[in-house]
């Protein structure tokens, strides 16, 4: 595995695949993680800010601040066209990877 | 949610970002984005039934270890090196604790000890040929660079900063003992830094539970972060202790330099200055020739460069047979002396001056005791590879009657480096060879 976006200890890739459904804040990416994951990926939830920088800085993802009613004015992440192709790129190496590792391990 | 509650959440969020270094005008959109995390979170927790200390732990807690989010914020401001460095040695750390005195005591005695480095250190290195500088240089920096880290790390209750500290602390004490070891005798040496480290370790021992208050949840760096820091505390007093026997490839030996010495006596119907004829005059010319096949890269180092160096060469020469002659309440008269002209030294090629007669230089203690005037000092820095300095004494005797014609040694020290020595009789030709006593040289004009 030579994919950097497969890394084990980067979530970013999963962080693009949530916000390709919609534009997302960083509370409820944890959350939309969590019960889409059943809870089996749970991450420290700081860490989520440091990824997301990280993907906005590469350009990935676009992020915008948005007032909320009766509550702190919440930082807004939109995936970019370049976020939206790497997306694609990295789902389809992990799938080869998955594929690949299901050849041994599989049934 | 109450104000206290939100500030003990922005408190965190701030220090998490403050601790990993982020860039100015990133800190307030990362610290208002985090708190909102929080607030959240907690309200969330008082919706349903629980009390907001516990809320405001929870979401705390389930944030991250300060370690965690901290190492994960210094890898997307700063390169991985930092991060898994600097980032970590500075990780925030939880809960509010009271520095004792004693941490205040060993900052201050890291940021002394740093200013003095920086003081008497730096202008060292400067004046030390290049492998040398590059060694002291690199060593002197990882221990002012960890000096640093550890003066804000101390700050924070890092376990690895006050072993530094202390390390430190033994450290001065060890060579303030020293300098009192090594102290001339008849002087009274008082070691003053040693003493305050001294009394900073006492300290430390008796403050034992303080400290442990103070350092405790303190995350291991690991073995190596250990042994860097080890090092880096280390290396400047080893570098020292090690450069006697360090050898700098970039200056010239022994061996790169062919002196060979020379003498033409005879009875001179006229002086070699064309003076006024005097009768049947003895004469000896005393001349000494060095080839150098390389010369020294900055011999002086970057100070030498910049004119603060006076070491140069040193040439001298002393009469050995016929030996000197005793005089009445001490003291000797040589048998030969040099006579009008004075001593010459040239670049055999280009016929430039190239030294002066009577050397001041250090370097004059390398060479055997003579009469002050009878040496050479040759500008260090016109020393070339490929050319030839040449040294010419006229020597005529003290006595009258016959001549006892002169044999004489002949020394050429270059800088504290080494000594070529040689001797000659008159019609001979001689080379040097490397001089092997001791520095400096003790023996005198009367010595065997």
């Amino acid at each position: 595995m030579n994919d950097p976006r497969l890394d084990r200890g980067d979530f970013g890739l999963l962080l693009l695949g949530l916000l390709a459904d919609r534009p997302m804040y960083g509370y409820e990416l944890l959350a939309e993680l969590r019960a889409r994951t059943e809870s089996v990926i749970d991450l420290p939830e700081g860490t989520v800010y440091p990824a997301l920088r990280r993907l906005e800085r590469d350009g990935l993802i676009a992020g915008r601040w948005q007032d909320a009613a009766g509550a702190p004015r919440r930082r807004y992440y939109d995936l970019t066209a370049e976020g939206a192709q790497s997306l694609a790129d990295g789902a389809a190496a992990w799938r080869k990877f998955a594929s690949a590792a299901d050849a041994i391990l599989g049934s | 949610m109450t104000a206290a509650g939100e500030a003990r959440l922005r408190a965190h969020a701030q220090s998490l970002v403050t601790a990993a270094g982020v860039p100015g005008p990133e800190v307030g959109g990362l610290i208002e984005e985090m708190l909102g995390h929080l607030v959240e979170t907690v309200e969330r927790s008082l919706a349903t039934g629980m009390a907001e200390d516990a809320a405001v732990a929870a979401a705390i807690t389930a944030f991250g270890a300060r370690e965690t989010v901290g190492y994960e914020l210094a890898r997307t401001y700063h390169s991985a090196l930092w991060a898994a460095t600097v980032g970590v040695l500075l990780a925030a750390r939880d809960g509010d604790r009271v520095q004792p005195g004693v941490i205040g005591a060993l900052r201050l005695l890291v940021a002394v000890v740093f200013l003095l480095t920086l003081a008497v250190g730096v202008p060292g290195i400067l004046a030390l040929t290049p492998l040398p500088a590059v060694a002291q240089g690199v060593a002197s920096g990882a221990f002012l660079a960890m000096s640093v880290l550890a003066f804000r790390g101390l700050a924070l209750g890092q376990v690895w900063a006050l072993r530094f500290a202390a390390g430190l602390a033994a450290l001065v004490v060890v060579m303030g003992l020293r300098q009192i070891a090594d102290a001339p005798p008849g002087t009274t040496f008082i070691p003053l830094l040693a003493i305050a480290a001294g009394a900073c370790l006492v300290w430390v021992v008796g403050s034992e539970q303080r400290i442990s208050a103070f350092v405790a949840g303190s995350r291991p760096i690991g073995a190596v972060l250990g042994i860097v820091i080890g090092a880096a505390l280390l290396a400047p007093t080893l570098v020292v202790a090690a450069l006697p026997a360090i050898h700098d490839p970039t200056q010239a030996g022994p061996g790169d330099v062919a002196m060979t010495i020379s003498m033409a006596c005879r009875i001179g119907p006229e002086r070699p200055s064309g003076d006024p004829v005097v009768d049947a005059r003895p004469l000896a010319i005393l001349t000494a020739e060095l080839a150098w096949s390389r010369a020294d890269v900055l011999p002086g180092g970057l100070a030498g460069l910049l004119g603060r160096d006076d070491a140069n060469d040193t040439a001298g020469f002393r009469v050995i047979d016929p030996e000197p002659i005793p005089i009445d309440g001490g003291g000797a008269l040589p048998t030969w002396m040099t006579e009008p002209p004075d001593p010459v030294v040239v670049d055999a090629q280009s016929g430039d001056v190239v030294g002066w007669f009577g050397s001041s230089s250090p370097s004059v203690e390398r060479i055997p005791r003579t009469i002050g005037s009878f040496t050479i000092g040759i500008d260090n820095g016109r020393i070339r590879a490929g050319r030839t300095i040449r040294i010419v004494w006229s020597l005529a005797p003290t006595q009258d009657g016959p001549p006892a014609w002169p044999r004489a040694e002949v020394a050429y020290a270059h800088l504290d480096r080494f000594v070529l020595i040689g001797t000659v009789g008159c019609g001979e030709h001689a080379p040097a060879t490397a001089d092997t006593r001791p520095a400096p040289n003790q023996y005198g004009l009367l010595d065997p």
